[in-house]
């Protein structure tokens, strides 16, 4: 059989197997033909290895050691052509092994990319339902509120001290410039003690103050963060039991200016550089001159509202001059040192700043409202 | 205090509208807390400190507008009626004898004749009703107007009732009894004091009047009774008596000893005025006390000192003068002697602080103060904010209860424990201090479930409070106040949800996190035990406690069924609490590391049956006190129970894993060691499955 014009696949296929002889051609360039259309042949196998089975045929049609077309290329033609042949033979032989394999493996990665990703489908989730809860626990708005405003005042060089809540007459009352049946402990309902003779639970965090003072020599700055107790029946604005940061400072030369600059910091460090503050004279007995710290409306922007009766302005601390009966009480002369001291309800500040409306929510434990404060 | 803006202006002439005037006035310290318009009135609330028993009337208050308003203020004086006295002298209707002087420093009486008891003119009783004041008659009325103008309280008495023409300010008889004003019959303590006739009390001295002696239609002949009686007695009785008048609210504040007469004489010559009385010559006046006011001694250096800034002699006067202080210049100083009704001057400080308050708070310029020494935390903080990120990390939200509780709850969950007790308690359930956490915790878990909440998991960090009780005849008692952990917790430890079944919280969840608790803390050795069964709180197959040192640092278990059920609660609780302050002082886990071996860890599993009597503790010291250099760690892979193993037994998969850190095992070291762990298992009554 010779070759001459186009031959089909299966024509060039039965020339595979025939012997060089037969195939019987006349110059070397008519290889470049035969081995065009042997390359046609592999690009057309291979378009179509779309499963296993039809890799591994082609695998074995072409490559079998055996059986194989190149196989029986090499066996009928490389071995049997003459030496003028054997070059070209060998290129081309050479050059279709390359397609075959090159075929398979470009077929093989499309086969382990079309498996993966059917495998990845079957295990598409369905992202839209939720995830598994992580279960983080909330912080307490009183636990969050009084961190933050111990945090100001350390930013401001006031360190943190603590007393007890069981306290003495003298330092809850009488240390505090408030002797026995002053009318000032009308707005202290105090809770007494019955095993305890003279014990109660303290009404501020202002006792810590002596404590410290007794203890510690000036100069000093301080915050005492604290529970304290009043006999008040539980309504959604009194709790008998709340929370204080009480504070003070006591140096060579402290005025009523330095309370207000310090003061006026804490306020607009916790409600913003927008907040304004005014101080208007009050009644402490252990401070004097004593002031009532209000912070600018922030909810109505001083417009007036609910929130600040319509006055533009919030009560939020009250503060003062360090009262020489306090510097006697612990032993420091008045004319030798000054200070400021101040004290502000936690509870308050927190109802302000997420807007509670009954302060018996904190001690409820209620998770859906504790919740909330998740960080 | 409740004034009305008409009447303020009939002392000071201010041209300041009524919000003016509340800015004025709250700036200056009197906080307007509200402002009412009533008709051509505006009545404007205040809010008077305690320290300020001269601003408890229209007078007063106006006194305080005009200094800061920069307005004179007119005197009372000025707008009294005449008076004209009879030629009958009062003493001779009227004795008084003050009997206790220490407590009524001054007695001051009129007495009127020929008084027609009527209903006060409108005038009047527009102004007191406009003020929610109740009107009676007018000699009643008057007392209450001149309250309202002045401050001072007085009190009418019906002449014609009070025996033997007598007065007498003493102390109560044992036993005595006054029908007052209020239809109260109030029994008398020796320590009240009293306004007595001949015979009988007939007003508690300054609280409130008597009944019986009360003015009434009948009435023709009226003394009038203006005094002065010492703030604490006062206050005693009232408290004593639960009585709050505002003849009491004054006198205990402190009122003006100087106005006594003032009062008598105004109220008689409108008596005079308006009912006709004839008025007897000469005010009865007993001053067993001749007040002097003292002087104070104002030094410029000391108010720059306090307060700043330079503030002109000249300016530091007018104000002092203004609330009606006398100043005396000196130097660089003043000698201010205070007015009568101003007792809470006293101090150079009080001095300073009027002259700040009415020079204005907001001019003084603010600083913030250079500061040069450390800050300091509390040595317990950050234990505290590592528990609370612990904690939260695992799921538990804080929760701060009442530190209160019912003495039963107590005694039933912290037997032997002795509370301390309220001597004047809200209430039964509020009645001592918690001895323990958990009763609040089991309120706050209860209140949950009954909201419909579920899976809960709660902590607190606070304090228990104890006290121990004289024995042996040592009168002391000692008291205490300690910070606990409390956990609490219920339903499922993951709840189910679209991918995955519910697991219930079990006592290995509470477990967990305690020894999570316990490793982050510098615990010496923590010894985990079955608590003694007198301690029977708990389950008593689930519960546990863990010492260190022989101190117990924390009780856990599933609440007992029995206390379960009488706390109403429908599903297992579990509870754990730990004495933080005790942990908390021995301080974190210091920080460092063991570097991982390089060499390969090798594991075996066995398995094996034992009796339930052998627990997990035994099998672990066992295998301990082989002390097998090869094993790194020993773990309970499966426990089973049912099924195939008969009752009583259990089926426990183990896991040993070998390595070391200086080399690679070899095989037969592995098999030696597994051999030996056999070998104990089966020592210990295991048996090989």
């Amino acid at each position: 059989m010779a070759v001459s014009g186009e031959l089909g696949p299966s024509e060039v296929l039965a020339l595979m197997v025939q012997p060089w002889a037969a195939v019987g051609l006349a110059r070397p360039e008519q290889l470049d033909t035969l081995f065009e259309q042997l390359s046609d042949l592999v690009r057309q196998q291979a378009a179509g290895l779309t499963s296993e089975e039809a890799l591994r045929a082609f695998r074995d049609t072409w490559l079998a050691r055996k059986s194989g077309h190149l196989t029986a290329l090499k066996d009928n033609w490389l071995g049997q052509a003459g030496p003028a042949w054997k070059r070209p033979l060998g290129q081309g032989l050479n050059a279709l092994r390359a397609q075959v394999e090159a075929s398979l493996t470009t077929a093989t990665d499309r086969l382990k990319t079309a498996a993966a990703t059917r495998q990845w489908d079957r295990e598409r989730a369905d992202i839209s339902l939720p995830g598994r809860p992580a279960r983080l626990g909330p912080q307490h708005p009183i636990r969050q509120m009084t961190e933050e405003i111990v945090a100001i005042f350390n930013r401001l060089g006031f360190s943190v001290g603590e007393g007890p809540e069981i306290e003495s007459e003298y330092y809850n009352f009488e240390a505090l410039n408030v002797p026995a049946s002053h009318p000032a402990r009308d707005s202290h309902d105090t809770l007494y003690l019955a095993d305890l003779p003279g014990m109660l639970l303290r009404t501020h965090t202002t006792s810590v103050q002596i404590h410290t003072l007794e203890r510690r020599p000036p100069p000093l700055r301080l915050v005492a963060p604290g529970k304290v107790y009043r006999r008040d029946a539980p309504d959604a604005t009194h709790s008998p039991m709340f929370h204080q940061v009480d504070g003070v400072a006591v140096d060579r030369d402290l005025t009523f200016g330095d309370l207000k600059g310090t003061l006026d910091y804490f306020a607009r460090a916790l409600f913003g550089t927008s907040a304004s503050t005014r101080f208007r004279p009050s009644f402490f007995p252990f401070t004097e001159p004593s002031a009532e710290m209000d912070v600018s409306c922030v909810f109505c922007r001083q417009a007036g509202c609910r929130i600040c009766k319509q006055s533009g302005w919030i009560e939020i601390l009250g503060c003062g001059m360090i009262h020489p009966a306090v510097f006697e009480a612990v032993h420091l002369d008045a004319e030798q040192w000054s200070g400021f001291a101040f004290g502000l309800g936690v509870e308050r500040v927190a109802m302000l700043r997420y807007d509670v409306d009954d302060i018996q929510r904190f001690y409820s434990g209620d998770v859906r409202f504790l919740d909330q404060f998740r960080e | 205090m409740l004034v009305s803006l008409q009447w303020l202006r009939e002392f000071v002439a201010t041209d300041r509208d009524p919000e003016g005037v509340s800015r004025s006035l709250t700036m200056a310290g009197l906080a307007v807390e509200s402002r009412q318009t009533v008709e051509d009135d505006v009545l404007l609330e205040l809010d008077i400190s305690t320290n300020r028993p001269d601003c408890l009337s229209h007078h007063g208050v106006a006194r305080e507008l005009g200094a800061a308003t920069a307005q004179t203020l007119r005197p009372l004086e000025a707008s009294r009626g005449p008076l004209q006295e009879s030629s009958t002298p009062a003493s001779s209707r009227l004795q008084v004898e003050v009997a206790a002087p220490e407590a009524c420093a001054r007695y001051c009486a009129r007495v009127l004749e020929d008084v027609h008891i009527q209903p006060s003119p409108s005038a009047v009783a527009q102004r007191l009703k406009r003020l929610g004041q109740r009107t009676i008659n007018n000699a009643a009325d008057l007392t209450n107007y001149v309250l309202q103008e002045m401050g001072q309280p007085t009190h009418a008495f019906d002449a014609d009732l009070l025996r033997g023409e007598r007065i007498i300010v003493r102390y109560a008889h044992p036993g005595e009894k006054l029908l007052a004003l209020d239809d109260v019959e109030y029994t008398l303590h020796p320590e009240d004091l009293v306004i007595a006739d001949a015979e009988r009390p007939v007003a508690l001295a300054g609280v409130i009047g008597g009944k019986e002696t009360a003015i009434s239609g009948r009435t023709r002949r009226v003394v009038l009774e203006s005094a002065w009686f010492a703030p604490l007695g006062i206050r005693r009785t009232a408290q004593r008596h639960a009585i709050r008048t505002d003849a009491s609210y004054r006198f205990e504040r402190g009122a003006d000893p100087l106005a006594l007469a003032v009062a008598a004489d105004r109220i008689a010559a409108r008596l005079q005025q308006q009912a006709g009385a004839t008025v007897l010559a000469g005010l009865i006046d007993v001053s067993p006390r001749v007040f002097q006011s003292r002087s104070v001694l104002l030094r410029a250096t000391s108010l720059h000192r306090l307060l700043g800034v330079v503030i002109p002699a000249a300016q530091v006067e007018r104000y002092l003068t203004a609330l009606g202080c006398l100043c005396q210049a000196d130097s660089d100083s003043w000698s201010v002697t205070p007015p009568s009704w101003r007792p809470d001057l006293r101090g150079e400080a009080d001095l300073i602080e009027e002259v700040a308050r009415l020079h204005g708070f907001d001019r003084f310029p603010s600083r913030l103060p250079a500061f040069s020494g450390a800050v300091e935390n509390l040595p317990t903080a950050e234990m505290e904010s590592r528990v609370r990120r612990t904690l939260r990390g695992r799921g538990y939200a804080e929760v701060i209860a009442l530190t209160f509780a019912a003495r039963e709850e107590c005694e039933a969950l912290a037997p032997g424990v002795v509370p301390i007790a309220m001597r004047n308690p809200l209430s039964e359930e509020a009645a001592v201090l918690r001895t323990t956490p958990l009763p609040s915790m089991l309120h706050l878990l209860r209140n949950n479930l009954n909201r419909g909440n579920s899976n809960l998991r709660l902590f607190e960090l606070g304090k228990v409070y104890t006290r121990t009780v004289a024995q042996d005849g040592v009168p002391n008692v000692t008291f205490d106040e300690t910070t606990v952990l409390c956990l609490g917790a219920c339903g499922a430890a993951e709840a189910a949800t679209w991918a995955s079944p519910e697991r219930a919280y079990d006592f290995f969840d509470l477990k967990g996190e305690v020894e999570a608790l316990i490793q982050g803390v510098a615990v010496p050795d923590a010894e985990w035990r079955r608590p003694s069964p007198e301690d029977d709180i708990f389950h008593p197959g689930r519960a546990a406690e863990v010492r260190c040192d022989g101190t117990r640092v924390a009780r856990l278990g599933q609440l007992h069924p029995e206390l379960a059920a009488g706390w109403k609660f429908k599903e297992p609780v579990y509870l754990a609490e730990l004495n933080w302050e005790l942990l908390s002082r021995l301080g974190p886990r210091p920080a460092g590391f063991v570097a991982p071996s390089r060499f390969p860890a090798s594991e075996r599993d066995f398995s094996f049956q034992f009796s339930d009597t052998v627990e997990w503790v035994e099998i672990q010291q066992a295998i301990s006190a082989l002390q097998l250099p090869t094993l790194n760690l020993l773990q309970p892979r499966e426990v089973f129970r049912g099924g195939p193993i008969p009752a009583g037994e259990y089926s426990l998969l183990l896991r040993a894993t070998f390595q070391r850190r200086d080399r690679t095992l070899r095989e037969e070291e592995i098999q030696h060691a597994a051999e030996l762990i056999i070998q104990t298992l089966t020592h210990l009554g295991g048996r090989q499955r």
